[in-house]
C-alpha cells in the first residue's frame, strides 16, 4: 500500500487536521477491518477505532519512520487495543519487536522491499492457506486472538513446545512463500 | 559484550516476537541478544516484516459513515492553527544562497518577504474565517452557539450549547441531523452533532464550501438519521 506523502507526514506532526483525514481516508476501512477480525462485534470495533485515531492524533509525534511505515504503525495500534478490549486488558505491556528499519541487512532490505511493493490480498491469503492447518491456527490465536504460548497450548491440547516450534515453522514458511512469489512473479513470462 | 543467548535459541524468540506471544522477560533477554549479533538482528527485522504482512490477509470491510464524522469533528474542534514547523540550524544553512547571483537577490527577495509577510499577518482575519450564529427555534428555545467557515479550508465547524440529550428512539438515541439548504432545491444531510468529550458542547463538522447555500439547519431524527428531515426544527442559521 501507497505511503503517504512526506508533506502529510509532516503536516500531522504540526497539528494539521486535514492531514488527519487524509491517513483516516487511507487508513480508516483497514483499522476497521483489523477490529472487526479481532473482536467480531461492529459497535466494539468501531470504539476501538475511534479510541486508536484520536490517539494516533494526539501522539502522533511518538511515530518513528525508521521503525517502519506508517500502515504498520496503525496496524498495530489498533491491533493490540482490540486484543485488550478482547482480554479486558487496558494498559497490558507487551514486549514487541521495535527494530529500526534503516540498520536492516542491505541485501535482504532489497529483496524485501520488492515483496513488500507488490504484496497482494491473494497472495498473502494464499500464503497462508499453504501453511499446514495446526500451524495456520496457531498464527490466528496468536496473532488475531492474542493468547499467550500458554493459552494456546491449552485451547489447541499441545505442549508449548509444539506452540514454538508451530510458530516459528509457520513463520519461516510464511517469510519463503512471500518471497518465493516474488521470485515467480519476476520469472513470469 | 558476549551475546547472551544462541542464535539458534534467539531464532525461536525471534518467531514468538513478532507474532506477539513473547513475555516481557524474554524480550529484554532477546533484545540483548539482537544489539550484538547482525545476523539476529536481521532476521528479527524479517521477522517483523513478515508479521506486518498479515492484516493484508483480510478483505477490507466498509468503516462506518458515522465514525468519520465523529473524528473529524473531535480533531477539527480540537485543533488549533497549524504550527509552522521549527526550523532548525541544518534548514537555515541550506537556505543561504550559494552563488553570488542569488546572494546579491536574496536582499529583495528578503525585503519582499517581510512586506508580504507583514501584510499577511495585518490584513483582516474575516477574509479567511466567517462566523454565523445560531437562531435557536421554539421547540429548543435553550440552544445557542456559531457555526465558524474556513473559507480557504472549504470546511465549517459548528458548536452548539443548550442542547439536551435526545430521546431513546427504540433501543438506540434519537440524532441531531444537520443539514444544509440551498437557494434552490431540498435539504442535503451534511452531519450529525456529536456531543464534546468534555460535555456542555455539541459540535459537528460540515465538509464543503457554504457559499451557495441559504440556511443551514438541525432536526431531530430516528437513530442512523433520515435522507430527508422528518423531525422538528431544533435551530437554524442564516448563512447569507
Amino acid at each position: 500500500m501507497e505511503q503517504p506523502d512526506s508533506t502529510t507526514l509532516d503536516l500531522l506532526t504540526r497539528e494539521s487536521p486535514e492531514a488527519f483525514e487524509v491517513i483516516y481516508d487511507r487508513y480508516g476501512r483497514l483499522a476497521y477491518t483489523i477490529a472487526m477480525r479481532v473482536l467480531s462485534d461492529e459497535a466494539a470495533a468501531e470504539d476501538v477505532v475511534q479510541e486508536s485515531f484520536i490517539a494516533i492524533w494526539r501522539r502522533f509525534l511518538t511515530y518513528r519512520p525508521e521503525r517502519g511505515s506508517i500502515r504498520t504503525w496503525i496496524c498495530s495500534i489498533v491491533r493490540n487495543r482490540a486484543i485488550d478490549r478482547l482480554r479486558g486488558e487496558s494498559g497490558r505491556l507487551r514486549y514487541e519487536l521495535a527494530l529500526d528499519e534503516s540498520r536492516g541487512e542491505p541485501s535482504l532490505d532489497d529483496t524485501w522491499s520488492q515483496v513488500v511493493a507488490s504484496l497482494t490480498r491473494e497472495r498473502v491469503q494464499q500464503a497462508l492457506r499453504d501453511l499446514p492447518v495446526e500451524q495456520r491456527q496457531t498464527v490466528e490465536l496468536a496473532y488475531w486472538c492474542g493468547m499467550s504460548q500458554s493459552e494456546i497450548s491449552q485451547t489447541m491440547r499441545v505442549p508449548i513446545g509444539t506452540v514454538k516450534g508451530r510458530i516459528r515453522l509457520s513463520l519461516a514458511k510464511l517469510r519463503e512463500s512471500l518471497q518465493g512469489k516474488e521470485e515467480e512473479a519476476w520469472h513470469r513470462p | 559484550m558476549a551475546p547472551s543467548m544462541t542464535c539458534d535459541a534467539a531464532d525461536e524468540l525471534i518467531a514468538l516476537a513478532a507474532l506477539g506471544v513473547l513475555d516481557a522477560d524474554d524480550g529484554a533477554v532477546l533484545d540483548r541478544h539482537i544489539a550484538v549479533c547482525a545476523r539476529c538482528r536481521a532476521n528479527a527485522l524479517m521477522a517483523q516484516r513478515t508479521a506486518a504482512a498479515l492484516p493484508e490477509s483480510l478483505d477490507l470491510l466498509e468503516a462506518p459513515a458515522g465514525l468519520r464524522r465523529r473524528l473529524l469533528t473531535a480533531v477539527y474542534s480540537s485543533a488549533g492553527p497549524v504550527q509552522p514547523r521549527r526550523r532548525t540550524l541544518r534548514d537555515v544553512w541550506r537556505g543561504i544562497p550559494r552563488s553570488r547571483v542569488l546572494t546579491a537577490l536574496a536582499p529583495l527577495a528578503i525585503g519582499a518577504a517581510t512586506v508580504l509577510g507583514v501584510w499577511g499577518l495585518t490584513r483582516p482575519v474575516s477574509a479567511q474565517v466567517e462566523t454565523f450564529p445560531v437562531q435557536a427555534s421554539t421547540s429548543l428555545p435553550t440552544a445557542r452557539g456559531v457555526l465558524t467557515f474556513y473559507v480557504t479550508r472549504s470546511h465549517s465547524v459548528l458548536t452548539v450549547a443548550g442542547v439536551p440529550t435526545p430521546a431513546t428512539g427504540g433501543q438506540l438515541p434519537n440524532v441531531y441531523e444537520i443539514w444544509l439548504i440551498p437557494s434552490n432545491g431540498g435539504p442535503k444531510p451534511v452531519a450529525f452533532l456529536s456531543p464534546s468529550p468534555s460535555g456542555g458542547d455539541w459540535t459537528a463538522v460540515v465538509s464543503g464550501d457554504l457559499r451557495g447555500y441559504r440556511t443551514l439547519a438541525a432536526t431531530i431524527e430516528p437513530p442512523g438519521g433520515e435522507a430527508k428531515p422528518t423531525g422538528p426544527e431544533i435551530f437554524s442559521i442564516p448563512l447569507s
